[in-house]
């Protein structure tokens, strides 16, 4: 067991490659997340009114 | 070249085939073709390097072949976006489309046109290259070599990329993109000769690495390209 | 209908993926993070950067396994014209390029304390560079064309050659890199990798799958949104 805030030298290197890795895996996850919201809500409202069904009834 | 009459046009596939290469390879030394293009674009850069680095012959013998090479290599790229756009835009590429020679037949032609009428002149010039570059005198022959061997290679997949690129407005940069790092082994196979015979090694094996990039290439190009081309003329 | 046949089975499917997904993304997330920092000794050589290896090697692993998903995705797209196959390789792509990248960024960080330089033209290191630019290809030429059906098949056709060329680059990096390299360079598959290292790593090679599927599936169903939204456009236009 070590302790985490006792990495001395190489401490901004591990903390840097975690957190450069995190920020950019959270980034992507959350673009793409609302880019899709986005998709879906603008897909929902230009579908013509007169057969507003789920996507089940369709196949 | 023999200046054969329009009229008495050979109609067998070998007579469609050279009459597509001998139309480009005049089309790109006429007026505003790419062949004087890509060989003053050679000649110019090349000498930038001993502004950039420095006159002394030592540094500049060290790093001649790879300079050489890679300035061949962007020459290749630069004459490489118009391979097939001038004749995709004036519609000539759908009737090459219809010939016997089929497409892949057609983009054969046009990259041997390619290599002869832009990418040969750059390898007849690169010994003066390689003397302002004060390439070591033993190195000429594997320099000339390796050019010979691994410039078709260029062609080859540059012509993929154009193909890939034929509709696109303003595809050079895209094309370079695509291309470049698949120009990757064999820069380093060509250099690698290169390199071996300046400093006394036997450059038997990158070389025959190189033909083998080579040939991969003359195997998938002619037809990856005619693959690219049909989807913009569907 | 028939065009949206398919999807809504897809999404039907990715639903039912999507919960364990997350499941398992956490669950291997939160161990795989303990046993990276707190459950794994540091390295008899290279000390606490050892714990780099932990998302550096994942990353590399995810940044190949991306691109082979592109490729087979476009290999099913250029055969079969499977209109979902063209939509797979568009929504991994992106992924891949930031796996690519992250295995760059960490793997110079990671280079520093232990090489003493954050970039050496070492074979892996030039091949996965080179890796990242061929992403940059694929996602550059679906961007170029207004037509979807035309750029995927462009890009697939891409996604191809760019398979085929792969281990020559490879290969060709590592000829080059024996060439010019001095002998001495730090290798990381040596014979001495402890268990105590390969749990950490598994965990975090685990995680970083599942957060490609749960990402993976969302731009699938965000390309799926964006191409029904086109037709239904389409439709309007044309009344």
């Amino acid at each position: 067991m070590t302790d985490l805030f006792d990495m001395g030298s190489v401490g901004p290197f591990v903390i840097g490659a975690y957190g450069v890795t995190a920020v950019a895996l959270v980034a992507l996850a959350v673009l793409s997340l609302r880019a899709n919201k986005a998709a879906a809500a603008e897909v929902e409202r230009m579908r013509p009114k007169r057969r507003r069904k789920p996507d089940e009834g369709d196949s | 070249m023999t200046m054969a009459p329009q009229s008495t046009q050979d109609t067998s596939l070998s007579g469609i085939f050279f009459g597509i290469v001998k139309r480009d390879v005049r089309l790109a030394w006429s007026q505003g073709g790419t062949g004087t293009m890509a060989l003053s674009f050679f000649l110019i850069a090349v000498t930038l390097f001993p502004f950039g680095v420095g006159p002394e012959p030592q540094i500049l013998a060290r790093i001649a072949p790879g300079v050489i090479w890679v300035v061949a290599l962007l020459a290749c790229l630069i004459s490489l976006d118009r391979l097939y756009q001038a004749d995709f835009e004036d519609g000539s590429l759908d009737d090459l489309a219809l010939s016997p020679l089929g497409l892949t037949g057609v983009a054969a032609a046009k990259i041997l046109a390619h290599w002869v009428s832009t990418v040969l002149p750059l390898v007849v010039i690169s010994p003066v290259l390689g003397m302002l570059m004060n390439l070591p005198d033993g190195a000429y022959g594997t320099l000339l070599i390796s050019l010979l061997v691994g410039t078709p290679a260029l062609s080859l997949i540059g012509s993929m990329g154009a193909a890939l690129t034929v509709s696109v407005r303003r595809g050079g940069v895209l094309l370079s993109l695509l291309v470049l790092p698949l120009y990757v082994p064999t820069l380093i196979f060509a250099v690698g000769a290169v390199d071996a015979t300046a400093g006394l090694v036997d450059p038997t094996q990158p070389l025959a690495l190189l033909g083998a990039a080579s040939l991969l290439a003359l195997v998938i190009g002619p037809f990856v390209s005619a693959q690219a081309l049909r989807l913009s003329l569907e | 209908m028939h065009r949206f046949a398919n999807p809504a089975q897809f999404n039907r499917l990715a639903d039912r993926i999507l919960p364990w997904a997350k499941l398992v993304l956490a669950a291997s997330l939160v161990y795989g993070i303990y046993l990276a920092f707190l459950g794994s000794p540091p390295d008899q050589y290279q000390g606490e950067s050892v714990r780099i290896m932990y998302v550096h090697v994942p990353a590399a692993w995810m940044a190949m396994f991306c691109y082979l998903v592109v490729a087979g995705a476009s290999f099913t797209e250029f055969v079969w014209r499977h209109p979902l196959a063209i939509l797979a390789g568009k929504a991994a792509a992106p992924i891949g390029a930031t796996f690519t990248a992250l295995a760059l960024i960490t793997g110079a960080l990671w280079g520093k304390p232990t090489w003493g330089t954050y970039w050496q033209w070492d074979g892996r290191m030039t091949s996965v560079l080179v890796l990242f630019f061929l992403y940059l290809g694929y996602m550059a030429i679906w961007r170029s064309m207004d037509e979807e059906d035309k750029a995927g098949r462009a890009a697939s056709i891409l996604a191809l050659v760019g398979v085929i060329n792969l281990p020559i680059i490879k290969f060709s990096v590592e000829w080059w890199n024996t060439l010019h390299q001095p002998a001495s360079v730090f290798r990381l598959d040596g014979p001495t990798i402890s268990a105590d290292m390969l749990w950490p790593l598994f965990m975090m090679a685990i995680a970083f799958k599942a957060y490609f599927v749960l990402v993976f599936l969302y731009r699938m169903k965000l390309e799926i949104n964006r191409r029904k939204l086109s037709v239904l456009r389409m439709s309007r236009v044309t009344g």
